[in-house]
């Protein structure tokens, strides 16, 4: 496939959004399970502001994906993703990139930069997890059974998954045309797709790729997060080989959402 | 119980049926009634997040989905959660919220009743689809295994249901390349290796087993291997192939999928047995059961065929001394002897050359493009193969025709010119060759 060609397959598919800085060091932000890229709205605005060039997307099946994209057996592990990201670096001639991934896209990150490390400057993982369910000597948080229930719970909430939501957006009163921007489609999913995507989040194990990263990074880690917690957190950080850990004051899953200026804050101090 | 004093929307919050209250930003209860502090067993909830009063699954459900969109979104509606509680079973409830300047407001409504009738009816269709998917898979393989009529067909139609059923994330299809080695992808060959004799899963193999070979030779991906599903497809006791099904994502045994896998498989077989011995019936309505050559019909065939060629040749072979071998040693020695025969003039003629048993101890072979000489040392060499020394020994009387590219005779006429020329050999003392040309 031509550059061109596949810079048009991945800009539809992905819905790539490019802001800031146009010759400043590329960030690529990807969301967890559950959202779009409208997760990063609030944290975006600072690396623009700072001369960054700043990439958003939306993971196959969520958000403004192209649905159609949505190919079961590519997408039944996270290496489905991750090549994705690997097609969007390189789609978009991106070097040096740090990439920003928020809970399961920290793993989609891992993966991506260690199919094509020579791509990556520095990886952020927000809230990482290689494995939810709990192990031998280890301890993801969940048992099996709560997945379970977790995908029997999306069963009985086939609603909202696929319905528009009503425009009423909050925050960002100084920025309406962002708002604007974020409504029409943001958290939208096929709800066989959150499904699946539910299945493959949360029963992947990826702990034995940590090590095999080789770029910079940087471990970051709400309190009482009930998804990913500090113990999780400090596990990947101690088998990724160099990398740092910084402790947020904000609390819960998803810093990116509650506390977006202190996120902010920690990932440019790392990249100075 | 509600103490003397409180106001009348004091009241109307702590005693109503359902839950309310309001969070921060972080998603703690900023504050909450009494319904909620009795539903989940606790007196004062305030700066605890809504997330640590449910249970683990909705609890993720919670944090990844229902915060997001209240964040982005500004509210959510009836989305099923369920309360953890201290004493007794969990509760589940319906949340609905709206997302004010800067705090969440937010009502939980019980749904134990609505929500086991509504997870019975999910179970129930959840069994429909997995037996419907089942049976359209039995199916539309069904069909693709009829419309095959040979192996190859039937390995890609075997290799599509595989695909489209089980989502495998690399698919390979493993077959016999000698000495119980088989190829994989790219040229590949693994070690000799025996596959599993039925539908087998396996674990992510450990460095260094024989497994990880195999499945290295076989997969384009191995380093991704979570778990492989080896399927031998048999025939006759045979392992004709073994179909791959590699995933990149490890998952739990699945009994449904397993059967599936063996009735899959065993309806591949079937239609393998089928096409084999379709392929035996077409052989044997062309062969001649004794020596395997070309038949009466099928030599006929070629060569009504054999002038589009251009020039060709023919010799018609009559052994001499075959009667007395069957007369002295019985038939069984005959049938040997011609068996022997078969096998000389195959070897004595070129490759593209086509031998045929015409009846008998009666062999034609038909040799195309030669030339007159041509055709004479192909006949030379088919009479010294034929006399060379053996138990019971014969030798060939041969008529030789050769045709040249513009004469069309009829296959018959051309026989008879044979035989007539194989006649002379033997009325002028057999074991030597007469050749005529077609005009």
């Amino acid at each position: 496939m031509s550059t061109g060609a596949l810079l048009q397959r991945v800009t539809g598919r992905n819905n790539v959004r490019v802001s800031g800085d146009p010759t400043g060091r590329p960030v690529v932000f990807a969301h967890g399970y559950g959202c779009s890229q409208a997760m990063w709205r609030d944290v975006t605005p600072a690396f623009e502001s700072a001369g960054y060039r700043v990439v958003t997307f939306d993971l196959v099946g969520a958000g403004d994906s192209d649905l159609t994209e949505y190919d079961q057996a590519k997408y039944d592990s996270l290496h489905g993703y991750a090549d994705d990201v690997v097609d969007l670096l390189r789609a978009f001639d991106l070097s040096d990139v740090v990439f920003v991934g928020h809970s399961v896209s920290s793993m989609i990150g891992v993966l991506a930069s260690i199919a094509a490390p020579e791509l990556f400057g520095a990886l952020v993982l927000v809230g990482p997890s290689p494995r939810y369910v709990d192990d031998v000597d280890y301890r993801g948080g969940f048992r099996r059974e709560d997945i379970d229930a977790l995908l029997e719970a999306l069963d009985a909430n086939p609603l909202g998954w696929s319905e528009q939501m009503a425009p009423v957006i909050v925050g960002n009163i100084d920025r309406p045309e962002l708002a604007d921007e974020w409504k029409t489609s943001f958290c939208r999913t096929d709800p066989e797709i959150a499904k699946h995507f539910a299945r493959v989040t949360f029963l992947s194990d990826n702990r034995r790729d940590l090590e095999l990263v080789s770029v910079p990074t940087l471990v970051v880690q709400s309190q009482d997060d009930a998804i990913a917690s500090t113990d999780v957190g400090r596990w990947v950080q101690e088998r990724i080989p160099g990398s740092e850990f910084v402790a947020l004051n904000s609390t819960g899953h998803t810093p990116n959402l509650s506390s977006p200026a202190e996120l902010s804050e920690h990932i440019l101090r790392f990249l100075r | 119980m509600i103490e003397e004093g409180l106001g009348r929307f004091e009241r109307l919050f702590h005693e109503a049926p359902c839950a309310l209250f309001t969070l921060d930003q972080h998603g703690r209860i900023l504050e909450a009634n009494r319904t909620l502090g009795d539903w989940v067993g606790a007196t004062d909830l305030v700066g605890v997040r809504l997330a640590d009063v449910l249970v683990p699954s909705s609890r993720i459900l919670y944090d990844t989905r229902v915060l997001p969109v209240l964040a982005v979104g500004g509210r959510v509606d009836e989305v099923v959660l369920s309360l953890a509680s201290t004493s007794g079973p969990s509760r589940p409830v319906l949340l609905t919220a709206r997302a004010g300047a800067d705090a969440v407001h937010g009502a939980l409504i019980e749904a134990t009743e609505r929500t086991r009738f509504e997870s019975d009816l999910v179970v129930a269709r959840r069994t429909a689809e997995d037996s419907a998917r089942a049976l359209d898979a039995l199916r539309t393989s069904a069909e693709s295994f009829l419309a095959s009529s040979t192996e190859e067909e039937l390995l890609q139609a075997l290799t599509q249901t595989f695909v489209q059923t089980f989502r495998p994330s690399e698919i390979a299809v493993l077959t016999p390349a000698g000495e119980s080695r088989w190829h994989g992808v790219d040229g590949g060959v693994t070690e000799a290796w025996a596959p599993p004799t039925a539908p087998t899963v396996l674990p992510r193999p450990d460095a260094g087993t024989e497994a990880e070979r195999v499945l290295a030779v076989a997969l384009r991906r191995p380093e991704r291997l979570a778990q492989a599903v080896l399927t031998p497809v048999s025939v006759e006791g045979e392992t004709i192939a073994v179909i791959v099904c590699a995933f990149h994502r490890e998952r739990e045994p699945d009994e449904g999928a397993q059967r599936l896998r063996e009735s899959i498989a065993q309806n591949a077989g079937v239609a393998l047995t089928r096409i084999r011995l379709q392929g035996r019936l077409a052989r044997s309505a062309r062969e001649d059961p004794l020596t395997g050559l070309l038949n009466r019909g099928a030599l006929h065939a070629q060569l009504e065929t054999a002038a589009a060629f251009g020039r060709f040749g023919i010799l018609f072979l009559d052994l001499d001394g075959f009667k007395s071998v069957n007369d002295v040693h019985g038939h069984v020695a005959g049938d040997e002897v011609l068996v022997r025969t078969a096998a000389r003039l195959k070897g004595a003629v070129r490759d593209r050359d086509v031998v045929a048993r015409w009846g008998g101890d009666e062999f034609v072979v038909v040799c195309f493009g030669v030339e007159r000489s041509q055709l004479e040392a192909v006949a030379s060499r088919v009479a010294a193969e034929v006399a060379a020394p053996a138990e019971h020994p014969v030798t060939a009387s041969i008529g030789a025709v050769v045709v040249d590219a513009e004469s069309h005779p009829s296959a018959d006429t051309l026989l008879e010119l044979a035989d007539a020329a194989m006649y002379r050999s033997k009325q002028a003392g057999g074991a030597r060759v007469t050749l005529v040309e077609a005009s």
